[in-house]
């Protein structure tokens, strides 16, 4: 008997390759989880499906053990991995290629490769560890950023798939907020060499700071279990509550941009507070959004304005869910649309942020709210120069320095400028604000992320646009405004903007 | 005290340096003087809003997230 099955992939073989003795095809068929993932691989062009049978899945079997092998039911510790392919495959040729490969039939499967989903062999909660192609970026919209390269091993043959792992929650060992640790702490392991603790171990670290209720079975996890369950893998929670004057969608696009994996906490209407982890977001070429602030609140205008939508791997929806960005009239900064429904209307329900929490390395110390108070400043004095009808824009995120170097190569800045920054000694971690006018750049700070949140955090500046350098220099200095310019500015921020040329930083590189 | 509109026009002459990428308002100094002190007060403001978002309330930390 092989140890696999070829499908063709379709909504009914589909469903009856996840179910189970516990869970008919029926019933699976009624699951929100398998809809939605059918329609994803539906999207993504399946067409055939390799049932991987009896695979043994390490998350799983660490499940088993905490809690499934002392049911008196007889629950098996064995799973089946399901891997899909956009181009249809013969059982016949699958097994001669598996057995002797040929190269241009392998390059084949590989293109063609689409990801796993592993299916637990459980009454419910069925869906297991998911690794999943994203979405194209249709025309450089999309943007997924917390995703890594896995591998996938079939019978000696290695699969590559660039995402995040997902799975549904089974409120036994983990409800939303373990699971979407569980899926952030998978990337942060590659950004920072940290452990991907399995989520039984997550629920049961987390509960050892403070028990609200018996650990396991797991009903959920207080942001104070979810931060320490972050210390435990040598990282820091950086939280920010969801205040309507916060510019939240582009604090969350900050962090989001490096790779970092944002859990957003939120209270969905009419139930009670999810979390979901942030992998990507939509960025239009123009404004999308007139504030990103409630109604009667003003901030600076941001990158933000124009993120339509973030992708978010929510365990009670699917991996890489869409969740809309939506004007706000009050209490909130936004709102978001995604697919959570009334379960009786249908209606769509509203999704208000609650919180922004994300395991950062410990030396990422200065945060968005500490730059974009400066950013604050400048933009009050230099908006004296622009003229109604010019849209300004201020693109703050965080970078390390490596990929700061690797990026600026492919990006016109002066010689002098590119030298500077290739070759001066700067911070591991830095923020970069990017003040764009009318899509031109005009100019740029870098700001030691590795500081402190009281001192001066920039470090160095960039004018691209030096007919405007020259004007907002010497106006700076004209004796009638100094006094109001740095007492709008910070006398420290007014020494360094007036400064021709930044001298680099004085100390050693972080490591 | 002047509207936004009184106070604009005080600091705008004429338009567009040839170096600049972009049209810039010339900048009159004394009237840059009075419209910043009118924005300095909202300035303060929004300071005081960022530095309030980072103070985290014991009722939010101890949240359940659990639907």
């Amino acid at each position: 008997m092989e140890p696999f099955l070829i499908r063709a992939f379709t909504a009914q073989a589909f469903y009856d390759a996840l179910s189970n003795p516990y869970c008919s095809s029926n019933e699976v068929a009624r699951q929100d989880r398998a809809i939605y993932l059918c329609g994803y691989l539906t999207d993504l062009h399946a067409k055939t499906m390799v049932v991987e049978k009896n695979y043994i899945d390490g998350d799983f079997l660490e499940d088993f053990a905490s809690y499934y092998v002392r049911c008196f039911k007889d629950y098996d510790r064995r799973c089946i991995r399901l891997h899909f392919f956009a181009h249809g495959i013969e059982e016949a040729a699958f097994h001669d290629l598996i057995l002797a490969p040929k190269p241009e039939l392998l390059k084949g499967l590989h293109d063609n490769y689409l990801g796993f989903v592993v299916v637990r062999p459980l009454p419910t909660a069925i869906v297991g560890r998911t690794v999943l192609k994203t979405y194209p970026s249709d025309g450089g919209r999309r943007h997924y950023t917390a995703v890594k390269n896995y591998h996938a091993n079939l019978f000696g043959t290695a699969f590559n798939v660039n995402s995040l792992p997902f799975q549904e929650q089974d409120t036994v060992l983990a409800a939303c907020a373990t699971v979407a640790l569980w899926s952030a702490f998978h990337k942060t392991s590659e950004l920072f060499g940290t452990p991907s603790p399995r989520p039984a171990e997550i629920t049961r670290v987390a509960n050892g700071v403070v028990s609200n209720a018996r650990a396991i079975p797991s009903h959920g996890l207080d942001i104070r279990q979810m931060a320490h369950a972050i210390r435990s893998v040598g990282l820091e929670p950086e939280f920010f509550g969801a205040k309507p004057d916060i510019p939240f969608v582009s604090m969350a696009y900050g962090y989001l941009r490096m790779g970092l994996p944002v859990i957003l906490g939120v209270h969905i209407e009419g139930g009670g507070l999810h979390a979901v982890t942030l992998t990507g977001y939509s960025l239009k070429p123009a404004k999308v959004h007139q504030q990103e602030v409630a109604s009667g609140e003003k901030c600076i205008p941001m990158v933000g304005l124009r993120i339509d939508e973030f992708y978010a791997h929510d365990d009670q929806v699917g991996p890489f869910s869409r969740l809309k960005v939506k004007a706000s009239i009050k209490d909130y900064p936004v709102l978001f649309e995604g697919q959570w429904k009334d379960k009786s209307s249908g209606t769509i329900l509203e999704i208000r942020p609650i919180f922004l929490l994300i395991p950062v390395y410990n030396k990422i110390r200065v945060t968005f709210l500490d730059i974009s108070g400066w950013l604050e400043r400048v933009s009050a004095v230099l908006s004296l120069f622009l003229p109604p009808g010019i849209e300004s824009e201020w693109d703050l995120r965080m970078t390390t320095i490596n990929e700061l170097k690797k990026d600026i190569k492919g990006e016109q800045f002066e010689s002098s400028e590119l030298k500077w920054l290739l070759f001066a000694q700067s911070p591991r971690f830095i923020w970069r604000a990017t003040l764009r006018c009318d899509t031109k750049k005009i100019m740029e700070f870098f700001a030691d992320a590795t500081d402190m949140q009281r001192s001066f955090p920039f470090y160095h500046h960039v004018w691209h646009d030096k007919g405007f350098q020259n004007r907002f220099q010497d106006y700076l200095v004209n004796p009638q405004v100094i006094g109001i310019n740095k007492s709008m500015l910070e006398p420290r921020l007014y020494e360094f903007l007036t400064r021709g040329a930044s001298s680099p930083p004085s100390t050693s590189p972080s490591i | 005290m002047p509207t936004n509109e009184q106070v604009e026009s005080t600091t705008e002459t004429h338009v567009a340096p040839p170096d600049a990428l972009i049209p810039l308002r010339e900048v009159d100094p004394f009237g840059a003087e009075r419209e910043l002190k009118l924005r300095q007060p909202e300035l303060q403001k929004r300071l005081d809003k960022i530095e309030a978002a980072k103070v985290i309330s014991k009722e939010l930390w101890e949240t359940v997230i659990s639907v």
